[in-house]
């Protein structure tokens, strides 16, 4: 079955995983999928369609997380509303190959825009910025 | 020592006859101020002083003592021409009449660089009448004299530049004075009184061991008891230490309730204080726990959204393709990819019906749209969530969560606001907190409390001596009917006689040691309460002067009664001060009762002071407090100052104390690079105190009366 490999830039993003070794006492992922997910939907969001790179380096730890996860996790809805609005033949949109692709390549730009935040507003203040992009849209995007 | 007079003459930078006048003890008036430029020759006057009274100064021996000599009579007079120094005093010591003091060396130069000097020499003389000659003081009886009056190690108590005995009490070497402390009142004599006594008690007791040498229950009865009474002079002596320190911690607990009732009115509105920071520490707890709650609420809450709200805008697009699907009867498939390709692989359709041309286009059209099985379950499984309007899984998501961290974030920002708020609180009330009494109170009740624990403990210690004591009471006395029965009949009178007078040395020694006890006692209490008066009423702030019982040398302590090691301002100063004004006077008071007594004659008298620049060490407030507590501590009070230690504070305090005063007048040809170093302000007047010379000449000093 199709998995979805970790983008690189999500290293100082690991400690807000509950379930990291060095989880933060302000952990906001529950799992590594869902930092994934959030981190693809911020993509998006941002790029308004499919993202303009493609994604080229990966994390070997945490390894690639099998689509059955996301789909136990309730986290499958997401990723196939973003494969479809980055792919508007129905065909191309559901084939897993094409949906692992387009989300691994947003999500690392979503992890990007993490990164940049965590850098400028501080750790402690990483997750009030991400409860503010959620609620609220983040600065820029659609 | 009371004087009338002082003069200098041809003495170190004086040139000729310079004099003081002073006025008779007992005016309302009894300070005489000098004062003078730096570097004049101000402290000239405390060397002349210990020269006439000892004979001697530091760095100066029988060598080199033609330097005492004033410079300009050293250049002017001829060769093997003699030149008179001396320094004179009209005084009084130990309350007897006055006579006339002087020690005086002559010295000569006898060729280039070579001086020849005699003396100097002690002469005295009942009158100041001119024609009344000197006597020398051959057989030193009038040292003896002096030297009781103000013995050498104490000249620095009572006539010293900055701090009495040189600093030491300000500087943690009490213990060096501890000695000339008792030598000056006396407590020595005490001592010697013990052991000559002691001595002889010792010397009786061998003399009945060697009578009882063969007597072997007589010899062991007397080692017996004298055992049991060297064990009960410890106790005694013990009991009394508890007893004092008793009496001490009475006192201590006494001025600390004092103390306590004070603070404690002070206490009431510190208590408002304290209770508004304790709200604040409960507003800064509060909002703490608020802030973690709403962080722990919005972690939790980002990890539940997965990111949905973020994809809100798109839900309708995606909406649409699924029911563009469902029209299609793509969705959910009624119908699966693996059924068509069979259907197409047979010839017959599942009704019988043969597949013409047409339904296999149909049946391939179709096939090319079907979906796979997993594929059309994902997207039945979407559009199941998007379904339901407001009920829908996704539109919960997305109406909820964002709603739900908007709170949460606001609940955040108003707990940051809040803890900003009492943390702002908090840092300006508690050094109100810390300055206010309620801490001086708080602390004030325990000391109170550790004073009262040591009390009873030491009762303990005290009731537990008393019985001891009257143990070895009960013990004497069996040993003494047990003597008697066992004391040997050859000789029992002799030994009979020793017995008693080794009873009576006992009784001497027992009762010289308490009589030096009491008579500790009331100096201590005398002393102290001097020392307490002067220093008590002068230092603001709540410190408070007490005298160690053992060394009665002063210690400054805290209302707590905790001992203050660096005191600022000028507080060392005033202790100083304050100890030796009370220790003239008790000196004063120790020879009246010795008189009274006729156990003495000319031992200790009243007694003047000399201070140079007494402000030394004090800050401008002290200089004042200082100045205030000066006029009246001594019968005679001999101040000099410098410029800088003459500022109008002091002025205003001293002018009205003044007899009468000196100035150190310069007289010299170098340039005076600040002419207004030598002006002095004394009552209405300006006074310069430099003369100028012509160039080449020597410069010397001389005294003008001022005031």
């Amino acid at each position: 079955m199709a998995a979805i490999r970790v983008p690189s830039n999500a290293t100082d993003l690991l400690p807000f995983c509950q379930r990291d070794e060095h989880a933060r006492p302000d952990a906001c992922f529950e799992t590594y999928a869902h930092m994934l997910a959030i981190a693809a939907c911020l993509g998006y969001r941002l790029a308004s369609g499919p993202a303009s790179r493609s994604c080229q380096s990966f994390l070997k730890t945490p390894g690639p997380i099998d689509l059955g996860i996301f789909r136990s996790q309730g986290l499958f809805s997401q990723l196939l509303i973003i494969s479809m609005m980055c792919h508007p033949d129905n065909d191309a949109a559901l084939d897993e190959a094409n949906l692992v692709r387009s989300i691994e390549d947003l999500a690392e730009a979503g992890l990007e825009e993490m990164c940049m935040a965590l850098t400028s507003k501080g750790a402690s203040s990483f997750p009030e910025v991400l409860a503010g992009w959620i609620a609220e849209g983040p600065p820029t995007g659609i | 020592m009371i004087f009338e007079r002082i003069t200098l003459h041809n003495f170190q930078r004086y040139r000729g006859e310079n004099s003081i006048e002073f006025p008779a003890p007992g005016k309302a008036s009894s300070i005489i101020l000098v004062l003078a430029p730096n570097n004049s020759g101000k402290t000239t006057i405390l060397y002349a002083l210990r020269f006439l009274f000892y004979g001697h100064l530091a760095g100066y021996d029988r060598e080199t003592a033609w330097n005492l000599a004033t410079d300009l009579c050293r250049s002017t007079t001829p060769l093997g021409e003699d030149i008179e120094v001396w320094v004179e005093a009209r005084v009084s010591i130990g309350g007897e009449p006055p006579i006339t003091l002087r020690r005086s060396l002559q010295t000569r130069q006898i060729s280039a660089g070579r001086w020849k000097t005699e003396g100097p020499f002690l002469f005295h003389k009942k009158t100041d009448r001119p024609n009344e000659k000197f006597q020398v003081d051959a057989d030193g009886s009038l040292q003896t004299q002096i030297d009781a009056a103000v013995p050498q190690e104490l000249f620095s108590w009572f006539y010293f530049a900055g701090e009495p005995a040189e600093g030491k009490m300000s500087h943690g070497n009490s213990r060096a004075l501890v000695e000339p402390l008792k030598k000056a009142i006396q407590l020595r004599r005490w001592t010697d009184a013990i052991h000559t006594a002691s001595a002889v008690h010792t010397s009786l007791k061998a003399k009945l061991q060697k009578e009882a040498k063969n007597h072997g229950e007589y010899a062991n009865l007397l080692n017996k008891k004298d055992l049991v009474s060297r064990s009960k002079s410890d106790v005694v002596s013990g009991l009394a230490t508890v007893q004092r320190e008793i009496q001490d911690l009475q006192r201590s607990y006494s001025d600390i309730d004092g103390e306590c009732l004070r603070t404690s009115k002070k206490a009431e509105e510190s208590q408002k204080l304290f209770q508004r920071l304790k709200d604040q520490e409960l507003k800064r707890d509060r909002a703490a726990g608020t802030l973690d709650q709403a962080n722990a609420e919005i972690s939790s809450l980002i990890s539940k959204s997965a990111g949905m709200p973020l994809l809100a805008p798109v839900l309708p697009a995606i909406e649409k393709r699924l029911e563009a699907l469902r029209k299609a009867n793509l969705l959910p498939a009624d119908i699966s990819k693996g059924f068509i390709e069979r259907l197409l692989r047979a010839s017959n359709c599942v009704c019988g019906r043969v597949h013409d041309h047409g339904a296999k286009e149909h049946l391939e059209a179709y096939l090319k749209k079907t979906l796979a099985t997993h594929t059309n379950n994902d997207l039945v499984n979407l559009a199941n969530a998007l379904e339901g309007g407001q009920d829908s899984r996704v539109i919960s998501l997305i109406a909820r969560y964002p709603g739900d961290l908007s709170r949460q974030l606001g609940k955040k920002s108003d707990a940051i606001r809040a803890l900003a708020d009492s943390k702002a609180a908090i840092e300006e009330l508690t050094p109100q907190v810390k300055a206010s009494s309620i801490e001086e109170f708080n602390k004030l009740v325990r000391r109170r409390e550790e004073i009262s624990r040591e009390f009873r403990a030491k009762e303990k210690s005290r009731d537990e001596l008393e019985g001891r004591l009257r143990t070895q009471e009960d013990s004497l006395k069996t040993i003494n009917a047990d003597l008697a029965k066992a004391r040997p009949k050859r000789g029992a009178e002799e030994a009979s006689k020793l017995e008693n007078a080794i009873a009576i040395a006992e009784r001497l020694v027992a009762n010289l040691r308490k009589g030096q006890q009491q008579f500790q006692d009331a100096v201590y209490e005398l002393l102290q309460e001097r020392l307490r008066q002067h220093f008590d009423s002068t230092v603001t702030g709540g410190n408070r002067a007490k005298l160690d019982r053992d060394t009665l040398l002063p210690v400054i302590v805290d209302p707590a009664d905790n001992i203050v090691k660096n005191p600022g301002g000028g507080e060392m100063q005033v202790l100083s001060i304050a100890f030796v004004a009370g220790l003239a006077e008790l000196r004063t008071k120790i020879n009246a009762d010795l008189k009274k007594a006729g156990l003495a004659g000319r031992l200790l008298g009243e007694q003047s002071f000399v201070l140079d620049s007494p402000f030394t060490s004090a800050d401008h407030n002290y200089m004042r407090a200082i100045a205030d507590f000066l006029p009246n501590k001594a019968p005679q009070l001999l101040v000099l100052l410098a410029k800088q230690n003459w500022p109008d504070t002091v002025r205003e305090a001293l002018e009205p104390h003044i007899a009468s005063a000196y100035g150190v007048t310069l007289h010299t040809s170098a340039d005076a690079h600040d002419a207004s170093s030598f002006e002095f302000q004394i009552g209405k007047k300006s006074v310069s105190l430099r003369k100028e010379l012509r160039a080449g000449e020597t410069a010397y000093t001389t005294f003008e009366k001022i005031f």
